[in-house]
């Protein structure tokens, strides 16, 4: 069964690997890992789910977890994907915060004034608008394996231990959800919604 | 399947396959490129650099002394009232804790007693949870002036602490706020008066629950008008003016004010490596006093 080396076998290995006893490494201290991650912390909480005006508050927690618990991480290839997790974590307390909060917080993002020489701004803009449309049409796990894949480009074992699954249930996530963004992708073509 | 890499196996990614559209490469890119801006990187490596040791344990053994002090307050309040009728029991239980003049009446005394206490055990916990404002605190402590203000200040600033017990402070407030215990814990008992001036810790959370995020000039207004009696409000005022305006028509206000307050605060490094950057932004500004 040489063949399946890499299928289920070998996400469950990597997930026990992930965290168990290895050869003792230097540990990456805080701040490298900021040098080295930060902004994927950064863009992996905006696509959570976490308010902008909140994403600065969230990063810093995450760094706290990562203060905490670096003695624990091991593995230096695995890194995005154990900082994936806390993300996750971290996004979620977001979440559930807002139903207490009294701001007003809309799905919109507000009214950026631009002026005439950010044209490239604004195709940014309007790049980043569709990017969200056909995320938001994304079943949640299929989202994250999209964004891991495409977007972050980590690998797909890597992918796999990061949401926590099979590694054949990350390959039939990303293929669905290749499937549907193209899908909407060729629809918006055809409304002229796109240029 | 034969014994191929898992690597080999993974699909072309879309952002790199020339096949796929071009308006989702586009936004895939954009997805990609997206990063905190400068400054708000800088505040956040300035934040992360700040060990987290006094986060949460700090805000539990609060919340614990608080706890314990008020069920014990009132065990010891209602101990005497059920073993014998004494009229006045309470101030009979606590002769040497109550120094100020005498209350109005029994019930007023009751309900203030256990307040006091846990008010004291939230204010002597080490400074970094609550924002608490630097100058003032400070100014009535050089003055030694024993009895007006500091009642309002005490009264005001435990229940912020309770309610908003995060993860880990924001290092500018804890490292601008080191001597605060102290200079809290040297004050004498405050007097049972009700202050009626306005308390900052209300001001604050008043600004925040009425800053609409999308009014820059409003923003900018309130965070102006905070800069000096509420600095650290002001610069979340500045850090949501940014997120909602990074490129807005106040931007270079708003980073000129963000020295400004951390210049105020003490912040050194920070002030000098902001000014940095806004020298890099806005190379004709009006507000650069030196090439």
């Amino acid at each position: 069964m040489s063949s399946r080396s890499y299928g289920l076998g070998h996400a469950a290995q990597s997930l026990a690997a992930f965290g168990a006893h290895k050869e003792p490494m230097a540990a990456p201290d805080v701040d490298s890992i900021w040098r080295a991650h930060g902004s994927f912390v950064w863009r992996v909480l905006h696509h959570l789910g976490v308010k902008p005006a909140d994403v600065e508050d969230a990063t810093q927690e995450v760094f706290v977890v990562v203060h905490r618990r670096l003695h624990e991480y091991r593995e230096e290839d695995k890194l995005r994907a154990w900082l994936y997790a806390i993300c996750v974590r971290v996004a979620r307390d977001h979440r559930r915060r807002l139903f207490r909060r009294r701001e007003r917080v809309t799905d919109v993002p507000p009214e950026r004034v631009v002026g005439p020489v950010q044209a490239t701004a604004v195709e940014n803009q309007e790049a980043l608008q569709l990017a969200e449309k056909l995320l938001a049409a994304l079943p949640d796990k299929q989202r994250e394996v999209f964004l891991l894949y495409e977007v972050e480009q980590m690998s797909m074992s890597e992918v796999a231990l990061a949401v926590d699954c099979p590694l054949p249930t990350a390959y039939a996530r990303l293929r669905k959800a290749r499937e549907r963004v193209l899908e909407h992708v060729q629809r918006a073509e055809r409304r002229g919604e796109v240029p | 399947m034969t014994g191929r890499a898992p690597s080999e196996l993974e699909p072309k990614r879309l952002l790199e396959d020339e096949a796929s559209p071009r308006a989702l490469r586009d936004a895939l890119h954009a997805l990609r490129e997206r990063a905190p801006s400068e400054a708000s990187a800088a505040r956040i490596h300035e934040r992360i650099q700040t060990p987290p040791a006094a986060g949460h344990g700090g805000a539990i053994a609060a919340a614990s002394l608080a706890v314990i002090g008020l069920v014990g307050v009132l065990a010891w309040s209602a101990w005497p009232s059920l073993t014998a009728p004494a009229p006045r029991p309470i101030e009979d239980a606590r002769p040497q804790a109550q120094s100020g003049p005498p209350p109005a009446d029994s019930d007023g005394e009751a309900s203030s007693a256990p307040d006091r206490r846990v008010q004291r055990a939230t204010v002597e916990t080490p400074a970094p949870l609550a924002p608490v404002p630097q100058h003032e605190p400070q100014a009535r402590a050089a003055a030694s002036a024993p009895k007006e203000a500091p009642a309002a200040t005490v009264v005001a600033e435990p229940p912020r602490t309770e309610r908003r017990p995060k993860l880990a402070p924001r290092p500018a407030v804890a490292a601008a706020t080191p001597a605060q215990p102290a200079v809290t814990a040297e004050r004498p008992e405050p007097a049972v008066v009700p202050n009626p001036a306005p308390k900052p810790a209300a001001a604050d959370e008043a600004e925040h629950v009425f800053a609409d995020p999308q009014d820059e000039a409003g923003l900018l207004y309130r965070a102006k008008r905070l800069s000096s009696s509420e600095p650290n409000a002001a610069l979340r005022l500045l850090v949501l003016h940014e997120a909602s305006f990074p490129t807005g028509a106040f931007a270079e206000e708003r980073d000129m004010l963000e020295i400004q307050i951390h210049e105020r605060l003490g912040h050194g490094a920070t002030v000098k490596r902001l000014a940095a950057i806004f020298k890099q932004r806005y190379p004709g500004s009006v507000y650069r006093v030196s090439p």
